[in-house]
């Protein structure tokens, strides 16, 4: 496979934008989460009687900025893929508002929704299952292309797709079956960028991949936002991931977001508790270094009934009794830095 | 052009799975024997009027004769050739068979599929009406029917077949319905922006083909076994002949027992039929899922 040249202009595409924004200056905001609380029922018993509900989202909320990739991490179980299924509606939401162009996609209605949909694209974890295996290539990234681009020539729309994703323009009429992984999240990515949108949400892109196409359609993920002005929604568990790609990194506990800080901060600016023990965990390169691992003791709350307070109080080493009865906000730390933790100020890192 | 060569890249592979089946073997070249016999019957009328199976009737033979060199197979109680009769049949059983197993994959799939993907009320509703139909036993309401509107059509003993039958399809079609539902890959075109409907059909319907056209062989082998039975018990359509109305006409002339060259051929092409449908059914099977090939395919 041939990669595309990534400097050629290429039809369909605005060339990439020569002047660069400062660096924490305002971004236009393109979506806004605000409380988004998705909770699924338990059901239990003959009459499938509602006996509880699983708060696998309870209370998100950031902003997504033009151009700019916040990554959501968090460990598994702790609602990251549902708040992505959430924003595109593949799981309805408790509450909340995403507000796209002016718009509230939750309460928007089928036939709007439709429309809103070409804005808000999302590329998926496996690249094996999330490509239809009756479907040629250009059927499948030509099938938004038909909904959303009436009228366009949809073959050589697709063709632009695949070849700014660095796929040869004449593998539409292949078949997914033929392709590599790292080719068929290609096909993935072309897919969400075959409507221009404006946000696409990538949950886990690359954690089904070999690290070495790791590292290449992260690349490819991240020239293709410099050229398109893309804001990424980046989900992983994985934080060497998330640093290399993302220019603020949130993070998720149990539901809800403990803290969301620029991606400069990663190495010593965090203040949550929790973010201090995951950014610990990160494996070190070098052999030999040195690293204060932070350990965590107890076990993560059910969601299903959380405890009143902070989600993270079962295993937060600076627990007060505050901490069991009311729950943190997120506070401002500083421009772009926010916490949900009442000690913030208090604790020092050693 | 590269469709195309994945296309035949596909189907050559399966073909090599299906052809190494000794069951695919068999039951392809008995299925190709009777297909060979269904055409021949076509020709019929180039014999002369003699050797119309339905009005054709031998000059100086008034009885069952046996076997000779005019008749191969000998002659029925009236004098009409049991060769011709057999190669006309043949006809019959592939159209009753083929064309109500289409008609009942058409309604299983489409009801299979709108109830897995519909889920709730939608799927209560038509899986109940579907253990309804399921529990009838389609010769008795058949029969039923026949008595009470006189002689039925073959068109129309292949509807009801096929209304009858239809229900083992769609709940196949349904389980596999509810496993592609959950498939990453329609989600990824929910996120695209299609529509139920085009989902449904665009996503759900190319997948479960294969399997809908592996139940339609099963469904050919009882239609043909329904149908026989109806005419042998006397309800099928007069104006066709079949392999069960030949069994018929030799059980009502009391032919039972003194004439085998005539009550064999039609009882042994019923069973080779439906057999050679069942293992070609079963050799599909294979190619479909891999799980059940012996190790080193």
């Amino acid at each position: 496979m041939t990669p595309a040249s990534e400097t050629a202009p290429l039809g369909g595409f605005p060339a990439p934008e020569k002047k660069t924004l400062p660096r924490d200056s305002a971004h236009e905001t393109v979506l806004c989460v605000k409380d988004l609380k998705v909770y699924f029922p338990v059901k239990k018993g003959i009459f499938k009687k509602t006996v509880g509900h699983v708060k696998a989202v309870d209370g998100v909320s950031f902003d997504l900025f033009k151009g700019r990739t916040l990554g959501l991490v968090g460990e598994s179980g702790c609602g990251k893929t549902t708040v992505a299924k959430a924003l595109v509606k593949l799981v309805p939401a408790h509450q909340g508002q995403v507000i796209c162009k002016g718009r509230d996609l939750l309460t928007a209605p089928a036939p709007e929704l439709r429309k809103l949909r070409k804005n808000i694209q999302m590329i998926f974890q496996d690249p094996f299952s999330s490509l239809d295996p009756k479907m040629t290539v250009g059927n499948i990234i030509g099938e938004a292309v038909k909904f959303h681009r009436p009228g366009e020539d949809v073959k050589k729309r697709v063709q632009d797709c695949m070849e700014i994703t660095g796929l040869r323009r004449e593998y539409d009429k292949r078949y997914p079956h033929e392709f590599s992984g790292g080719q068929r999240q290609r096909i993935g990515i072309a897919r969400a960028l075959a409507t221009e949108p404006a946000i696409v949400i990538a949950d886990e892109p690359v954690s089904a991949l070999d690290v070495s196409v790791q590292a290449r359609v992260l690349n490819l993920m991240k020239s293709l936002q410099q050229r398109l002005n893309i804001a990424y929604l980046f989900i992983t568990h994985d934080l060497s991931v998330v640093k290399h790609i993302s220019h603020d990194i949130a993070v998720m506990y149990l539901g809800s977001i403990v803290e969301i800080f620029n991606s400069r901060d990663l190495k010593s600016g965090t203040v949550h508790p929790y973010t201090r023990a995951l950014i610990s965990s990160i494996p070190l390169a070098m052999p030999g270094q040195k690293r204060n691992r932070i350990e965590l003791t107890g076990e993560i709350p059910s969601p299903m009934d959380a405890p009143p307070g902070c989600g993270f109080q079962t295993r937060c080493p600076y627990k007060i009794t505050r901490c069991e009865t009311h729950r943190p906000l997120l506070e401002r730390v500083k421009s772009r830095h926010t916490v949900a933790c009442h000690r913030w100020k208090e604790i020092k890192f050693s | 052009m590269s469709y195309y060569f994945g296309f035949m890249h596909r189907f050559s592979s399966n073909w090599k799975i299906f052809i190494q089946n000794p069951l695919g073997k068999a039951g392809l070249a008995l299925l190709s024997l009777f297909a060979l016999m269904a055409v021949a019957s076509f020709g019929l009328h180039l014999l002369g009027p003699m050797y119309d199976p339905m009005t054709g009737v031998d000059p100086v033979v008034s009885r069952s004769v046996g076997p000779s060199t005019s008749h191969w197979l000998g002659t029925d109680f009236i004098g009409r050739d049991i060769l011709c009769q057999l190669l006309e049949g043949a006809k019959i059983a592939f159209i009753v068979g083929l064309a109500s197993a289409f008609i009942s994959i058409i309604i299983g799939t489409v009801v299979g599929m709108v109830s897995g993907y519909a889920g709730g009320i939608v799927d209560i509703l038509l899986m109940r009406l579907a253990d309804m139909v399921m529990v009838l036993p389609s010769l008795v309401i058949l029969l039923i029917i026949a008595a009470l509107f006189g002689q039925l059509n073959i068109w129309m003993i292949v509807f009801l077949i096929a209304i009858l039958r239809w229900p083992a399809v769609a709940r196949v079609i349904r389980s596999q319905t509810l496993s592609l539902k959950q498939r990453p890959f329609i989600e990824a075109s929910r996120v695209a922006g299609a529509s139920d409907i085009r989902i449904i059909f665009k996503h759900i319907m190319p997948n479960v083909l294969p399997l809908a056209f592996l139940y339609m062989t099963f469904r050919v082998t009882s239609a043909i076994l329904v149908e026989a039975s109806l005419s042998f018990l006397g309800f099928g359509d007069p104006g066709q002949i079949s392999w069960g109305m030949m069994l018929q006409w030799v059980w009502s002339s009391g032919h039972m027992f003194q004439a085998p060259y005539w009550l064999l051929p039609p009882g042994i092409c019923i069973s080779l039929l439906t057999l050679s449908f069942y293992m070609v059914g079963r050799a599909m099977d294979e190619v479909l899922d891999p799980r059940l090939r012996r190790e080193g395919q």
